[in-house]
């Protein structure tokens, strides 16, 4: 795999990683867990 | 240094389309929480509604975007991202119900008010938007029918989407979070006018006639055109366009790599297209002088884009059209670096541009390896595929040095890159482009 698709599967894997981790912390934030 | 710093700007907007939204919520005033379920239902729906939004800017073929990116990465990245999008939008509901088992009445689209009715339609028109571009080819379903299908089906998903949100009115009841998401439905808005409306008239207006056709090996087709009426375009060798013969507004259009030599006099510009079915089968029924419409050049897969000791090329059938183009362009700039070419075709009459390689032999250092995958009996050369045995037997000893182009179907650029990594190549070294992207 050359860089740039290693790259762009490296972008996704991070919005997703991202994406969960933000949720889970809204929903702490809002829910007064945090 | 100015590429690298337009991707890190691309990245940090990129990220801040998606995630702001959701983190201006977290750090300015808002509305009381609710229970843990529901507000993960909320936050999940609200980032899937950027990411649905965000899905009109990889394939936008946006000039400033796709210098920074190669196309084919934009494709595969659209694709991963547009089921994920798809599976945190199918979760916020189902959150919801598990949360609250009662909201499943919201189902019923007879009684459901109609910000439930809205979200409803949105998911099954992610559904079928999933399903027709996943198993396209499954259940044969014309490209060019596909795509209508495909956008379609994109704009009434995002509108309605967005409709639930506003009238679900409760995050959005901040002013911020309304002008925020204002924002956001502009810009792709715009993104979307530019794409349906402002680049079919560009096209239109610098339309191209053809100039000359021929014959190749292999069921293919070199196709030469010339600018009607304006100056042409400058390419880089390795980079493709978009051709259609039809109007631009009816998108019936398909990419094709530049086949001919990019540091050209003359305002030609040349593609060498295979029969594949649909448009490509079209090719040869054109007539000299018919207009055709071309919206290029994209691509990175250049080698003007990147400093090369040596080249190492590898193709497969019509794959050799971008390389072709390079070697056309090097052998004019007379260029004396070491090239290896590792040209694989399933038979020797299937190989296009057989007698021109030959010719350039002579004009370039080029070590041309041809490899057949089924030969004749007569045959001396390599057969079978392109493996990691074969490429030592060829390379130059300071082959880790060397920069690799590859282009072909996906199937073989990933045994190649396999053998590469096998090879110690550093995946920095290596450039692909896969021809079926679209």
């Amino acid at each position: 795999m050359d860089i740039q698709h290693i790259a762009q599967k490296g972008l996704i894997i991070t919005t997703i990683l991202l994406s969960l981790i933000l949720v889970l912390l809204f929903a702490a934030v809002q829910t007064g867990m945090i | 240094m100015k590429k690298k710093l337009q991707t890190y700007l691309w990245l940090v907007f990129y990220f801040l389309m998606v995630f702001l939204p959701l983190v201006l919520l977290m750090i300015l005033p808002r509305p009381a929480g609710r229970e843990f379920l529901r507000e993960v239902s909320v936050s999940l729906g609200f980032i899937a509604m950027a990411l649905l939004g965000l899905q009109t800017i990889p394939t936008s073929r946006l000039r400033f975007f796709t210098k920074a990116f190669p196309m084919d990465t934009l494709y595969t990245f659209h694709h991963g991202l547009s089921i994920f999008t798809f599976l945190i939008a199918l979760l916020h509901p189902v959150l919801l119900f598990i949360n609250n088992p009662e909201t499943l009445r919201l189902l019923n689209l007879i009684t459901a008010p109609w910000r439930a009715r809205a979200a409803v339609i949105s998911i099954v028109a992610m559904i079928i938007l999933v399903v027709s571009s996943v198993w396209r080819e499954l259940i044969k379903l014309k490209y060019d029918i596909w795509r209508w299908i495909h956008d379609g089906l994109s704009f009434l998903a995002i509108g309605l989407a967005l409709y639930h949100m506003f009238k679900v009115n409760y995050y959005m009841s901040l002013t911020y979070q309304r002008v925020l998401w204002l924002v956001l439905t502009g810009f792709w808005t715009a993104i979307i006018l530019y794409i349906r409306v402002v680049r079919p008239i560009i096209m239109i207006k610098k339309p191209y006639k053809v100039a000359r056709l021929e014959e190749e090996r292999g069921q293919c087709w070199s196709l030469y055109l010339e600018p009607d009426g304006h100056e042409g375009m400058d390419f880089e060798a390795g980079q493709f366009a978009w051709i259609t013969i039809e109007s631009p507004f009816i998108f019936r259009e398909n990419p094709f790599s530049f086949s001919t030599n990019s540091d050209h006099d003359d305002c030609y510009i040349g593609f060498t297209i295979k029969e594949l079915g649909d448009f490509t089968n079209e090719i040869k029924s054109l007539e000299v002088g018919q207009v055709v419409y071309v919206d290029g050049p994209y691509g990175t897969f250049s080698m003007d884009e990147h400093k090369c000791k040596d080249f190492v090329f590898i193709a497969g059938g019509i794959g050799s059209a971008p390389v072709m183009s390079m070697l056309r362009t090097l052998a004019d700039r007379k260029c004396v670096k070491p090239i290896t070419f590792f040209y694989g075709n399933p038979t020797w009459d299937s190989v296009i541009y057989r007698e021109e390689l030959e010719v350039l032999k002579g004009k370039l250092n080029l070590n041309l390896v041809h490899i057949l995958e089924k030969p004749s009996e007569e045959w001396v050369g390599e057969k079978g595929y392109i493996t990691t045995d074969l490429m030592r037997r060829h390379l130059l000893p300071s082959y880790k040095e060397s920069t690799f182009f590859l282009c072909g179907p996906l199937p073989m650029i990933e045994a190649v890159e396999r053998s590469l990594h096998e090879l110690e190549i550093s995946p920095r070294q290596v450039f692909s482009e896969q021809y079926d992207m679209a």
